[in-house]
């Protein structure tokens, strides 16, 4: 069982079981340097930044479930097929 | 005016929300990113190590806490072992002015666990504690598919 001291921004915090190296990030949502608030758009979270999210979460089911497809086209359907067996 | 009314006066910091999901970060503004909320995990091979665990919490201070150091506590328990805890990170976190004067401040936060081992199928929950309070809770059941399926 590991027990170490981990440094964040906030303060040290000590971790402990059966785990690997936790990290802990804590966060504000900052004011907008604009005049307004900025909402997600296509220029802020492209295809790009959602594949890539996709890909690390489906990182760990690759290899024992590789033919598990994880595109956001193919999540998208499955998502659809899901809700209408949902709705019979 | 201050914006905590009477009866969050003397509350400690309030917790809003808190997930355990597949992945979560912030992007540009501190915005949250968060995907694959989950409570139910699978394995047919026990212990189960699961490669990535994100718990995200979110915290609310009201003004009259600025300054205040707390205690905060996030434990991953099975609560019918005898030995529940599996995994505990604990630290203390001092609360700052509020972004704007008056109002409260939120704050988040996002524990990444790798590798955690579940040692065998069951109920199991993170929980949050603030103070020693047990303020939210987490609840992830972990089955083995080929037991439901006998069932």
């Amino acid at each position: 069982m590991a027990e170490y001291v981990i440094l964040t921004t906030e303060g040290d915090f000590k971790v402990r079981g059966k785990v690997g190296r936790v990290s802990v990030s804590f966060g504000i949502q900052e004011p907008p340097e604009t005049e307004h608030d900025v909402e997600a758009t296509p220029e802020t979270f492209t295809h790009e930044t959602f594949e890539d999210a996709l890909d690390r979460v489906s990182r760990p089911i690759k290899g024992k479930y590789a033919d598990v497809p994880y595109s956001s086209e193919d999540l998208i359907r499955e998502k659809r097929t899901e809700a209408q067996l949902e709705d019979r | 005016m201050l914006y905590s009314g009477p009866k969050e006066r003397g509350r400690f910091v309030k917790v809003t929300f808190a997930v355990a999901c597949d992945f979560a970060n912030r992007s540009d503004g501190g915005k949250l990113n968060v995907v694959g909320i989950f409570n139910e995990l699978y394995s047919t091979e026990f212990p189960y190590v699961r490669p990535e665990i994100y718990v995200v919490v979110g915290y609310e201070a009201t003004v009259a806490e600025e300054g205040q150091t707390k205690h905060i506590r996030v434990v991953l328990l099975k609560p019918d072992n005898p030995d529940p805890e599996i995994v505990s990170i604990e630290g203390v976190y001092t609360v700052r002015l509020p972004t704007y004067p008056g109002r409260p401040r939120y704050v988040n936060s996002i524990f990444h666990l790798p590798q955690v081992e579940f040692p065998e199928p069951g109920d199991y929950a993170f929980h949050v504690l603030i103070g020693g309070d047990d303020r939210e809770r987490v609840p992830v059941h972990v089955y083995n598919p080929q037991d439901l399926r006998q069932e």
